[in-house]
């Protein structure tokens, strides 16, 4: 039998939970909470195998209560339940130590699915959850990674290129149809994304690349 | 002539006239001593200036009966000074102030209408956000719950009906999915009023749900790059940044016709700096400023700078892209929520 705990600040969401699991003959729904100060009291009390948990409750996160639950109940799973499809929360929940999560417009079948699942010592991710995922993981979303990889955009190329070729501001705004202060911008970025001091550097830079010859 | 030495007197008087103040004093009668053009101004007064000297204060008040009486009360034995502050002449907002001096009175007046306008665009911008938080929050949990717990008992019937009414099994399913789709758009719309992600993660990740959702729908490639926002921003500055940026992407999705968005946020030590730029058709920017109802996005944009004392400057040309800067000062001392 899988002790069920339900936690979630929706009770038309609760009741919809508990009576479908009524067909599940290897779930009981041991307990149940609209917020986080409720759930906390409700787990420790009940020590349920697996609780089904919403992110967005009143007074707290479900993504905190997850980490709190992992620590004080290693042996209770956590099956994220939410609305939330973006990468931040799915990441978050999953750095919390969440085995699953389900998006809410799961069907009952997916969702005693996941629930066995998550019980057997497995994890489950909604389809949609896992396209997310994969993307996340492939893509690589590290601040440092991106500022290190991202080359100079065409534009920015282009500005080297003047600045290189010793056009001053209003030169290379005249050339390129934009204001100087624009150009200014541009400079600024373009050090700052290569981590240069000064336009010695830029064309020295430059010259390095190939920007210019 | 309460002036005896002539040079303090030039001094004096060409320190009142190009003051960035309304200045006027008075005898202890309310006979004026001093005044300057930009008092006559403020109060809406045509008179000449030399006319106005030594002619009682009280004379020239008579159609602002509040004013008159506080001045009348500084002139009095009570001395009281006063602040009438943002109060509205000739559709100006101005701080008129009064104090006692040894032998009569100082008024001045400062016209702080920018300083107003930009606090009514601030509050109306406040109550715009909290309505539409209210909003999301409202289909998020009300009508979003609901239909989820209404999918989840839709799901449940499946089994009985493909068992004792197979002939409805298709009109089922193409229910079920209608549902989903319900519960899609609910979602978006309620992401567009307000961000979870934003409040929850700041803004570079709001940023990149923004461009996910706009590549998604196949509109151009966009490049996002960021340096140096580890740390959280003020909530307001992060608000207001992601909006404008929310208004340039659709901007840029309805008209630009680019193949490319790149969008640049850097931190500074100093100020955040935005800047997108767009390989697109460009526009006429002359024209669209004096369009009144075209140009609403772009000054849309400017005054959200603004409101968070930022300098917004656009570039572009009929077929030469469009290229946005908004560079935000960052004080020094500001707290930077984690």
């Amino acid at each position: 039998m899988i002790k069920l705990f339900i936690a979630d600040d929706h009770k038309v969401f609760r009741d919809g939970v508990s009576s479908i699991l009524e067909s599940a003959e290897d779930v009981e729904v041991v307990g149940e909470a609209g917020n986080g100060r409720e759930a906390t009291d409700g787990i420790r009390q009940y020590k349920p195998d697996v609780v089904l948990m919403d992110i967005s409750m009143p007074d707290a996160s479900g993504i905190d209560l997850t980490k709190v639950i992992r620590k004080d109940l290693p042996n209770t799973k956590v099956l994220i339940f939410s609305m939330h499809h973006e990468s931040s929360y799915i990441m978050k929940a999953l750095e919390a130590g969440a085995s699953g999560y389900l998006l809410k417009d799961a069907g009952s079948t997916e969702m005693i699915n996941a629930i066995r699942t998550v019980f057997n010592n497995g994890t489950y991710y909604s389809p949609e959850v896992s396209g997310v995922l994969i993307e996340h993981l492939t893509k690589g979303t590290n601040p440092k990674d991106e500022a290190d990889g991202t080359p100079l955009t065409k534009r920015e190329t282009e500005i080297l290129k003047l600045i290189a070729e010793e056009y001053s501001n209003p030169e290379i705004a005249t050339k390129l149809f934009i204001s100087p202060r624009t150009v200014d911008t541009h400079r600024r970025n373009i050090l700052a994304k290569l981590e240069l001091k000064n336009t010695a550097s830029l064309v020295k830079y430059a010259i390095k690349n190939n920007v210019v010859s | 002539m309460i002036f005896s030495n002539t040079e303090t007197y030039d001094l004096l008087v060409s320190l009142v006239g190009n003051a960035p103040y309304g200045i006027l004093t008075t005898d202890l009668e309310g006979g004026i001593s001093i005044v300057n053009q930009q008092f006559l101004d403020d109060l809406g007064l045509e008179n000449n200036l030399n006319d106005v000297l030594e002619s009682s204060v009280l004379g020239y008040l008579n159609g602002v009966p509040d004013l008159m009486k506080d001045v009348k009360n500084c002139l009095g034995e009570s001395c009281q000074p006063f602040d009438r502050l943002a109060v509205v002449y000739n559709g100006r907002y101005l701080n008129i102030r009064g104090r006692s001096l040894s032998k009569g009175i100082i008024l001045t007046t400062e016209d702080v209408t920018a300083h107003k306008e930009m606090e009514n665009f601030q509050s109306m911008l406040d109550g715009q956000e909290a309505e539409r938080r209210r909003l999301a929050t409202e289909i998020h949990d009300g009508v979003g719950a609901t239909l989820s717990a209404l999918a989840m008992n839709l799901e449940g019937m499946r089994a009985n009906i493909e068992q004792k009414m197979p002939e409805m099994v298709g009109r089922y399913d193409n229910a079920r999915q209608l549902v989903k789709a319900v519960n899609r758009d609910l979602r978006n719309i309620s992401h567009a009023l307000m961000p979870g992600t934003l409040i929850d993660f700041g803004l570079v990740q709001a940023i990149k749900m923004l461009c996910k959702t706009a590549e998604e729908n196949g509109a151009f490639k966009i490049n996002f790059f960021y340096k140096g926002l580890g740390k959280r921003l003020p909530q307001n500055m992060e608000l207001s940044l992601y909006r404008i940026t929310q208004e340039i992407v659709n901007n840029a999705i309805k008209y630009s016709e680019a193949e490319t968005l790149n969008i640049q946020l850097i931190r500074y030590p100093d100020s955040i700096l935005l800047m997108t730029e767009d390989d697109g058709i460009g526009f006429d920017k002359a024209a669209m400023e004096k369009d009144k109802r075209k140009g609403i996005g772009l000054q849309n944009i400017k005054t959200r700078a603004k409101s968070i004392g930022g300098y917004f400057n656009i570039d572009t040309q009929p077929g030469k892209g469009v290229s946005t800067t908004i560079d935000v000062p960052l004080i020094k001392n500001e707290p930077i929520t984690q």
